[in-house]
């Protein structure tokens, strides 16, 4: 029934604040740092998230939620009205390619409209979109391909099966004009080139006259949020009268949902293992800026305690007092918080591409999240930190006691101190004058020895990433250079090595050494008996769905396998066994790969073939379901099988391993064994060498550079220097990180003790008078003062080294657990640094508060009651 | 018609050796409309009394009531609501809110409790206490004599029961004390307030209805002016 008060306890808040000048701005830069804090972290959290989805999105062709497939033209225009749907783009695909000089990754012939252009990614990089009857655009290296320069007006000779029928009947030739083309995106399922509208509808006439299917239109929709998006989808389809239950039903519409929305375990599993560092770091910010608005506030509701003593005598009551200071919080949080969210977001923007380079997710797509969760997130944390921050002062203005306030001065507490004689020195008075409010004073020691800490946290940590170390385990050779599949965790099997590609590589390299790894193209397996099979079954989870039987009472189950030549062999860790066996001509032997924990106990089950065993290894062509009278099992086409001899248990450097992994058993062979008894089965993987010198490597180095970069993202390498790069990016975005919050934190230290220094100064004014007037000098009262600002600053310096010390040697065993490649040293070298800069803030800040001061006359200030 | 009355009311600081006993066993009664001066020396309890009774401060001991309420039962925010609709402080220090004007000053007390300001009467009260044209002005804009009838007008907007004033000429040169001191008699009559008043000065004692001295926590003389 009382709304009014508010009113008026409002206008008592906002004019207090515009009393409050320097506590003001000081509250401000606060609430901006601690903002641009938050918002910089939700920024590149979340700028994470959108590039890691837009990788995935950019991996399956497109970002749209999800697809009315086979549609025919009246079907389109009656879904697309649907109220659901928020956007929609349209596809109709003509045909493939996938005959030369498309084998590698086909081609798709196809019209787009521009909001289906831009799902699929497309930005063309010159020209405009197919619109005249024979125009077409695609990207830079299907023109590649075709062997046409990127030149607008260029006339280009396309062919492709229709409906990718492959008959000859179905092949179309037709000669377009490149109107536009786009960068090539090696993520990309496949080539899209795309044709006019007109062009579709005239061939499909033409393809529907000569018998064939009319062309495939695809409907891409984007509904409102990317929840259920299969229900949302089915309402459409049952609004629109469509079924996609009943195939046969003339009303049947198929359709599908982008895979990368479904797969919202793999994004959910990225921020879950990022919340925790998050959270973390949300708490020291949270810290941090309560440790100065905090202090801003309890300053000044200490100095102005009469006052609110006084509107509580006139009937104000506790609330609504606590009311008072919260409102000039929020107030400057208003003024505050979007700057820091603008400067935030700016800064997140900048550092998100350094944070992103030291993950898998290529730079390329990174996307800089414009979520509207940044900013309210952000927002809801800072505005959280300043509430936190203000609520003590505020219990504090609405408890006064309202007699008390009428006789309040600020030493209240000193008649409760013994009297020690210390006589009138200058630094004794300096003393004696940090113990009047030891709050305060312990507020601004923990805050300037927080930025200092963190400071020389930070330059160790950096410093403990051990490259060498890191480089030692990720790089057995100095250069290593594969197919880009095998870089994708994918192997050989598709997409062999070029042997003659290496062979024009070691033309123009020197080498000291090296070798070839093979890939067992098909489907590699081994035969193994029932306790083996089990153990198989079980650890898939007992989901491995079809049984098989290799008819001896034996099965066959998925493994990895490896070939090598001796040059790689030699890298193997051997924990048992005998692995230069895998080179003996005669002999027919094999490795088992495992890997050992850290006391050197294998993760081998009991079942695993023991050194000496034989071991059935086959490769099968393709697989097949079998169901007859015995049920439904697997069988394998085109089994080549062979026995080998266990040889060995051997640890493979995952720089030169498979890169994979199965469940089974992973193998290793020497290459000439597994040449001999698998044949062409066996298929270069990738090809490794070291070079003599350091000059020969940059040499090496630099040839390869541009040998790949020519291949068009065919053929990669990884080389010592490239590993080394990527190492100190990781490295610097630690120093990037932290330095902004060593940056950001020393500032609100800074700040603090500049805030503390002006209202004791300030509050102190009577007092400084008298003294000058009973004979201090002004010089006296500068020393006085000068020495007061180093006690604080030289003060936090000492309780920052004594807590580095105490806790560099914790930090450095927490970090050799988390990071293998972590060597902690001892250092407190940022002190050294930090420390006079530090203390000559100390100095200068109390001497200009004083020069402030002294421009009034002794008797002015000795009149005015403070 | 008593308005105010203190019963057996102690005030006792500090404890065993160092025990000051502030206020002794006082028993007062004020009725409706009356001028109460209260005169002592300092350190004789006399602002300890008027703490207690305006509900600043609790007593240790006894009860006060006023406009039929006992304030000892009151926990502190409703004691600082019963203060805001109950009593009008008239300090020594004037000690006006500085960040507002002199009408926000005067009608502070109405609006924090959330009440319509009844303009027309306190037009009334600016007029009598002779600030109409400094409405707009800021505390520190004012001479003493001037903040002390802006003191004066808050405590009388919001029709209190009872009007405290301490010392409210001590930091005035006699002059402008008088001439406050007048309004200040002039409008508790015109309004009809009941007006207690601290004071050392018997001489300005001397315009009250009714006079109390008090030594060392207790009531010693009392005199009626008729």
């Amino acid at each position: 029934m009382k709304v009014n008060n508010k009113k008026c306890v409002r206008k008592i808040a906002m004019r207090c604040l515009m009393a409050n000048k320097r506590r003001n701005i000081i509250t401000i830069a606060a609430i901006v740092l601690t903002a641009i804090l938050f918002t910089t972290l939700f920024t590149i959290a979340l700028s994470m998230n959108a590039s890691y989805e837009k990788s995935i999105f950019r991996q399956l062709g497109g970002s749209n939620h999800g697809t009315f497939k086979d549609l025919t033209d009246e079907q389109v225009e009656v879904l697309e009205g649907n109220g659901l749907i928020r956007a929609y783009g349209v596809r109709t695909i003509a045909g493939i390619i996938d005959e030369a000089p498309f084998t590698k990754q086909s081609a798709e012939v196809s019209y787009m409209d521009d909001t289906c252009a831009e799902w699929s990614f497309i930005k063309l990089e010159e020209g405009h979109m197919p619109q005249a009857y024979n125009e077409v655009i695609m990207d830079t290296e299907s023109l590649r391909l075709l062997g046409a320069e990127p030149v607008l007006g260029r006339e280009i000779e396309i062919s492709f099966n229709i409906n990718g029928i492959s008959e000859p009947e179905a092949k179309v030739t037709d000669t377009f004009v490149l109107a536009g083309y786009w960068e090539y995106d090696p993520l990309c399922p496949a080539h899209y080139i795309n044709v006019s509208e007109d062009y579709i509808d005239d061939l499909g006439r033409t393809a529907v006259e000569r018998g064939y299917d009319s062309f495939r239109t695809d409907l891409n929709v984007m509904f409102s949020s990317s929840f259920d998006i299969p229900g949302k989808m089915e309402k459409v389809l049952a609004a629109c009268g469509f079924t996609s239950e009943d195939a046969g039903s003339e009303n049947y519409v198929r359709f599908g949902v982008n895979p990368g929305f479904t797969m919202s375990g793999l994004s959910d599993g990225l921020s879950a293992g990022m919340l925790l560092p998050i959270l973390a770091f949300s708490l020291l910010v949270i810290f941090t800026g309560y440790l100065i608005i905090y202090n801003v506030f309890q300053i000044s509701v200490a100095s102005d305690i009469r006052f609110y003593g006084l509107l509580k005598t006139i009937g104000t009551t506790g609330k609504q007092l606590k009311r008072i200071i919260r409102d000039q919080a929020l107030v400057l949080c208003i003024i505050g918080i979007p700057l820091g969210l603008l400067l935030g977001y700016g800064l997140g923007a900048v550092l998100t591409p350094a944070v992103l380079k030291t993950t898998t997710i290529s730079l390329n797509s990174l996307t800089v999240s414009a979520s509207p969760v940044i900013f309210i997130g952000a927002a809801i944390f800072e505005i959280v930190t300043v509430l936190i921050s203000v609520s003590k002062p505020g219990r504090m203005a609405g408890k006064v006691s309202p007699v008390e306030a009428l006789r309040y001065t600020e030493a209240l507490d000193l008649h409760k101190k013994k009297r020690v004689t210390r006589g009138a020195k200058v630094t004794a008075m300096a003393f004696a004058n940090m113990e009047r409010n030891k709050k305060k004073t312990v507020l601004v020691f923990v805050s300037i020895a927080l930025s200092l800490v963190i400071l020389n946290a930070v330059y160790l940590f950096v410093g403990g990433f051990d490259s060498e170390k890191w480089l030692d385990s990720q790089v057995h050779t100095d250069f290593l250079v594969g197919n880009v599949d095998y870089f994708k965790f994918q192997g050989a099997g598709n997409n062999p090595l070029d042997a003659g590609e290496i062979e024009a590589i070691r033309e123009n390299v020197t080498e000291e050494a090296g070798g070839f790894a093979y890939d067992v193209a098909g489907i590699p397996l081994i035969k193994v008996d029932d306790p083996v099979y089990d153990g198989f079954v079980a650890r898939l989870g007992g989901d491995y769905g079809l049984a098989n039987d290799a008819g001896d009472g034996m099965h066959y189950i998925d493994c990895k396998a490896e070939g090598m030549d001796e040059y790689l062999v030699e890298k193997l860790q051997v924990y048992e066994g005998d692995a230069s066996l895998l080179n003996d001509a005669d002999g027919k032997y094999i490795a088992i790969i495992t890997h050992a924990d850290e006391s050197g106990n294998l993760y081998l089950d009991e079942n695993a073939p023991k050194i000496g065993d034989t071991l059935t290894f086959a490769v099968a062509d393709e697989v097949e379901v079998i169901s007859d009278t015995a049920g439904e099992r697997v069988g394998f086409n085109g089994l080549k099988e062979s026995e080998f001899t266990v040889c060995a248990y051997v640890g493979v450097p995952t720089a030169i391993g498979p890169r994979r992994g199965s469940y089974a058993y992973d193998v290793v062979f020497g290459s000439n064994t597994l040449k001999e008894a698998m044949g062409e089965s066996a298929v270069p993987m990738f090809y490794a060498f070291d070079t003599p010198s350091g000059e020969e490597e940059l040499k090496a180095e630099a040839f390869l550079s541009d040998y790949c970069e020519s291949s068009a993202g065919v053929i990669e390498y990884e080389s010592k220097a490239s590993k080394r790069a990527e190492f100190d990016n990781f490295k610097n975005m630690f120093s990037l990180l932290g330095g902004v919050l060593c940056l950001v934190i020393g500032f609100v230290g800074v700040l603090n003790f500049f805030n503390t220094v002006m209202a004791g100064i300030i509050s102190r004014k009577n007092e400084l008078a008298v003294m000058q007037a009973i004979g201090m000098t002004g010089k006296q009262v500068k020393e006085m003062l000068m020495t007061e600002g180093l006690i604080y600053t030289v003060g936090s310096g000492i309780i920052a080294l004594a807590v580095s010390i105490a806790f560099i040697p914790v930090l450095n065993a927490a970090c050799e657990e988390m990071f293998w490649f972590y060597s902690g040293h001892f250092s407190v070298m940022p002190f050294a640094y930090v420390m006079p800069v530090i203390a000559v803030l100390g100095l200068i800040i109390p001497l200009m508060a004083y020069s402030r001061l002294s421009r009034a006359s002794i008797v002015e200030r000795i009149r005015e009651i403070g | 018609m008593s308005i105010l009355s203190a019963k057996n009311l102690m005030k006792v600081y500090g404890q065993g050796e160092n025990q000051v006993k502030a206020l002794d066993g006082v028993n007062l009664e004020v009725n409706k409309g009356e001028f109460l001066a209260i005169v002592g020396t300092s350190g004789s309890g006399k602002s300890t009394l008027l703490h207690m009774l305006g509900g600043l401060d609790r007593p240790t001991s006894g009860e006060v009531i006023v406009d039929g309420k006992n304030t000892a039962s009151l926990k502190d925010d409703e004691l600082t609501i019963f203060r805001r609709r109950k009593i009008g402080f008239v300090f020594q220090a004037f000690n006006l809110v500085p960040v507002l004007n002199v009408y926000e000053n005067i009608i502070l007390p109405i609006e924090l409790d959330g009440e319509k300001v009844d303009k027309e009467f306190v037009e009334e009260i600016i007029d009598t206490l002779m600030l109409s044209s400094k409405k707009e002005a800021l505390p520190n804009q004012l001479s003493g004599g001037q903040q002390q009838r802006v003191a004066i007008a808050r405590a009388l907007a919001s029709r209190p029961a009872i009007i405290l004033a301490d010392e409210p000429t001590g930091n005035l040169d006699s002059k402008t004390g008088q001439d406050v001191l007048s309004l200040l008699k002039v409008s508790a009559e015109k309004f009809s307030q009941t007006l207690v008043m601290i004071t050392h000065n018997d001489e300005i004692a001397q315009l009250a209805d009714r006079v109390i001295r008090i030594e060392d926590g207790r009531i010693v003389s009392e005199s009626e002016r008729r």
